[in-house]
């Protein structure tokens, strides 16, 4: 059994791979925040909802909706994006200042800040979880 | 992994700031050179430009110090007709370096390079969070 076919357990870790490749986002847009003519990045937010609807909608009155069933990363759901991606744009309503670098430092700082935050949330709700595993294996699985 | 990479993108931004930080200290040590015969062109002041690269090899993009330029701004002029290096009615040409411009672009410098540090520092925690998964 994968420990990813756990919904909770495939949700974290999606979630700490888009944390991932904001952190490196963020890190560039720092890094070229004296570059001329850079425009800021931004990662697209995934869209977890749909997740924790179908966790809550599987549990009370069987499945809510039907999904297209995706078994590679290569493949489409529905709404016609790859599984995992997560794209990159530019960031939007950024003031741009005359060499047309549009990063602005103390925003980068406070969103390096906030992903963090949440990076150690998910890895503590990850060790839970596996602590939660580790109870339901027995004694010797629980205590080490 | 995505962490690495953000690291190397600060690790790229730590370079170019040094690079940066070297021309200015450069600029300012020189701001009092001038020539020595007449004629002859005084420290001119040197700039630096950044510029976003692809680093192919681990599919990064990064940023890089562009070579270092030269300021075309007009030199200065002194009267001082005792200088070795004073022309036919008496005046030297001073090198064209502002310290006052220097010292905000050193505090500039200094400001990203901490910016690139904390985000190095912070890259570095979440590696370390993840790896402590394993104890």
């Amino acid at each position: 059994m994968d420990i990813t076919s756990i919904p909770i357990m495939n949700a974290l870790k999606k979630q700490m791979n888009w944390l991932n490749t904001n952190q490196s986002v963020i890190s560039q847009n720092i890094a070229n925040a004296d570059t001329p003519g850079y425009h800021a990045k931004d990662l697209q937010k995934n869209d977890f909802s749909s997740l924790v609807s179908e966790l809550s909608g599987g549990q009370s009155a069987g499945r809510g909706s039907v999904n297209m069933r995706t078994t590679n990363a290569r493949h489409m759901n529905a709404s016609g994006v790859a599984g995992d991606e997560a794209t990159v744009k530019k960031a939007k309503n950024s003031e741009e200042a005359l060499n047309g670098n549009s990063v602005v430092l103390e925003e980068e700082m406070l969103k390096l800040a906030d992903n963090q935050m949440k990076y150690g949330m998910v890895v503590n709700l990850y060790k839970k979880n596996l602590g939660l595993l580790k109870i339901a294996m027995g004694k010797s699985g629980g205590r080490r | 992994m995505d962490l690495e990479k953000a690291m190397m993108s600060s690790a790229a931004g730590l370079r170019a700031q040094s690079v940066r930080m070297r021309v200015i200290s450069e600029n300012i040590a020189n701001q009092n050179s001038v020539a020595s015969e007449p004629g002859q062109d005084p420290y001119r002041r040197k700039i630096v430009t950044f510029r976003t690269e692809m680093d192919r090899a681990n599919g990064v993009e990064i940023v890089k110090a562009d070579g270092v330029d030269f300021d075309k701004k007009e030199f200065g002029k002194k009267y001082d007709p005792g200088n070795p290096a004073a022309d036919t009615s008496g005046y030297i040409k001073t090198a064209n370096v502002n310290g006052m411009i220097e010292m905000m672009d050193m505090q500039q410098a200094q400001r990203t390079y901490q910016s690139n540090l904390n985000a190095l520092e912070a890259s570095r925690r979440m590696a370390t969070m993840t790896l402590d998964l394993l104890r």
